[in-house]
């Protein structure tokens, strides 16, 4: 068990029990091995049930703007890019920040399931994980293997700079987690850690444009992405409007699939927290993350380095100065 | 009895898939990008292809249902034009007969459920012409897999409803056995016995056991869900739900859509695409009133339809 796993689960006890929240949101064990899914407990005995691992990935920030937890005191399990998730929308006054409790956890960074059963070359049920400093051991039966944190972690953890809460912004800060020694190595930069939009960018327009063409015809426009994402926090979706209608419903065009992604990467690149969650809720495995990537590296380039969640509203791209690059008027001359 | 025709290596029926691309276009599941979903075999590049075998024999389903090739995410129904001050209303094409290679007992079994909905009266046409002119080829399951359900649902891995069946001798893994099941695909069986690597087998290696009684029974879930419906469960599923698409669009037994008219000029076409009942805007009403208007009442739903509603209008 996870160090950080029992401190959770005595804290939320606490709460609980004396009634200072309603309920706890925070990570249970799924069906599956490695895969940690959203839980919410509501009394002491639920509280039990709560885990903090490798695998609790999803931003449960967005939870917090759902009416279903509006009017209810509720304490939320926080890694450092859900925090910067909370601290937008309590920027925005989406969010009161005396309705939440906020239970910030050291964040050992997020494995990829996949990558990792890719990498041991198995299914991961039957195994025994043990995590190390430096690597993962693998243990079937007898059979032990090492595993490298570098080919398994999210690149977004990889190249985290705010992986747990600042304590002062917290209710209450758990630490003690086994933090792999990759992520202490602060050396690490974003072009080390994100080689795949290097790749892409190396790309001519034609392959640029197939390899897009490629990955978003797959998509099905499920909204999952929007709809995982923490920093889409709109009331409502622009895609959703009915009045006028802005996107045609059509799953085998393109130029739709086009302009929902292109759109919804430009709504919120500024506000990204880089917790990864479009590509990983992706059912169609589209690499969405390396548009948030791109623009990114854009944003640092034409409007000087912001971070999301940690620097002061307001965000790059919501509002403008005089002496910003003006790309349209460019194009003009 | 129905004939059976073996061939001695996979590659022998993949290549005649090939030969056959006049007549019917062949999808298999394979591996694109990461993500294990059916793929036109006019479009795999060889090294898909090596894919096709152990994806097609593992008893797990790729990620698509096969629900879409009779029932695609967009569908055309009418294409019209405006040419003076007269609407010209254009034919549509038709389909080419299309072989579906690999699926499974459980897939077939989502397309029986959904021809009860499709091709009772009114017949929906559309859905009708794909399912005459698709081919479906199962294999066989041996062995249940991590998530598998079938049993308790009564669906014999064995026996899937399908126009062929499929299965490889277990020992050398290579022969690959065949056996009609329908007049479509005996019909199919004959061509390709005239076809390089196909012999007729006295034998179809699968002990046929006799389909096992369902532990859970439709009537039985359908008369309890009502003891379900003030739970507690439907409130947190609510709370922890995405609101997202992906459980409908995945799931090979839901096959609600929305009609829509795309136009531009003076020209344009009637449309349906896949819609979803966990979308907000699913029960939106002229008027702005929503019936389902939270999560919770459009999860409860989703259920309610699958486990009992379905059953109840749908009863042959």
């Amino acid at each position: 068990m996870f160090k950080i796993t029992e401190k959770l689960q005595q804290i939320a006890i606490k709460l609980l029990e004396s009634g200072e929240v309603d309920l706890v949101l925070g990570y249970t064990q799924g069906n599956e091995p490695c895969q940690s899914i959203p839980y919410i407990a509501t009394s002491p005995e639920e509280a039990k049930n709560l885990i903090f691992d490798s695998f609790s990935q999803k931003a449960l920030s967005k939870y917090m703007i759902q009416d279903a937890f509006k009017n209810k005191k509720v304490a939320l399990v926080v890694k450092g890019c859900d925090h910067r998730g909370i601290k937008l929308m309590l920027g925005e006054n989406r969010v009161q920040r005396d309705q939440i409790y906020l239970i910030g956890v050291e964040c050992s960074g997020m494995i990829r399931k996949e990558q990792l059963r890719k990498e041991i070359g198995q299914e991961l049920h039957q195994l025994h994980l043990e995590f190390q400093n430096d690597y993962i051991e693998v243990m079937d039966g007898e059979k032990k293997r090492e595993i490298e944190y570098e080919g398994v972690l999210s690149p977004f953890c990889l190249s985290c700079s705010h992986a747990t809460p600042s304590e002062e912004e917290v209710d209450i800060l758990l630490t003690g987690g086994m933090i792999p020694s990759i992520l202490k190595d602060k050396n690490r930069t974003h072009e080390d850690n994100f080689k795949d939009i290097n790749e892409i960018e190396k790309m001519t327009e034609d392959e640029k444009f197939d390899y897009w063409k490629r990955h978003l015809n797959r998509c099905k426009r499920c909204y999952s992405c929007r709809n995982a994402c923490p920093v889409c926090t709109c009331r409502v979706c622009m895609f959703d409007r009915e009045n006028p209608d802005y996107i045609d419903a059509a799953k085998d065009q393109l130029a739709q699939h086009q302009f929902y992604h292109i759109i919804r990467a430009f709504h919120v690149v500024d506000r990204c927290v880089g917790c990864g969650e479009c590509s990983r809720v992706c059912p169609e495995g589209i690499p969405l993350h390396l548009l948030n990537q791109k623009l990114h590296r854009d944003l640092d380039k034409y409007y000087g380095s912001y971070v999301a969640g940690i620097d002061e509203l307001p965000t790059p791209l919501s509002h403008a100065n005089a002496n910003e690059p003006d790309f349209f008027g460019k194009e003009a001359k | 009895m129905a004939p059976v025709i073996k061939t001695t290596d996979f590659a022998y029926l993949i290549s005649a898939c090939k030969m056959l691309e006049s007549q019917y276009r062949t999808f298999c599941p394979t591996m694109e990008d990461g993500v294990e979903n059916y793929w036109p075999l006019d479009q795999m590049k060889e090294e898909q292809m090596w894919m096709i075998k152990d994806i097609a024999f593992r008893n797990k389903p790729p990620l698509g249902s096969i629900k879409s090739f009779v029932f695609p995410d967009s569908e055309i129904y009418i294409k019209f034009a405006r040419r003076g001050n007269k609407v010209e209303v254009e034919e549509l094409e038709t389909m080419t007969p299309q072989i579906i290679l690999g699926v499974k007992s459980c897939d077939l079994k989502s397309i029986e459920l959904i021809d009860k909905v499709f091709l009772s009266e009114p017949v929906d046409t559309l859905y009708q012409e794909k399912r005459e002119k698709t081919l479906m080829i199962a294999t066989i399951c041996t062995e249940m897999g991590q998530s598998c359900n079938c049993k308790e649902f009564g669906i014999c891995p064995l026996t899937p409803a399908a126009d062929i069946l499929m299965t490889k001798d277990e020992e050398t893994g290579k022969e690959i056995y065949l056996k009609s099941n329908t007049e479509k695909g005996e019909k199919l069986l004959e061509q390709l016995l005239t076809m390089k690597g196909f012999v007729v087998s006295d034998i179809f290696p699968v002990d046929e056991e006799k389909s096992k009684k369902p532990v859970l029974s439709s009537d039985k879930i359908k008369n309890r869900m009502d003891e379900f419906f003030e739970s507690n469960l439907w409130e947190t599923l609510g709370m922890l739900c995405m609101g997202c698409g992906t459980c409908t669009y995945y799931c090979p037994t839901c096959h609600c859509y929305d009609i829509r008219d795309f136009n531009r000029m003076d020209q344009g076409v009637r449309y349906r695409t896949w819609d979803s009942c966990m979308f907000s805007n699913f029960t939106n009403m002229a008027g702005g009133h929503n019936p389902r208007d939270t999560k919770k009442d459009r999860i409860r739903n989703r259920f309610f339809h699958k486990l009992k509603l379905f059953s109840c209008f749908h009863t042959s």
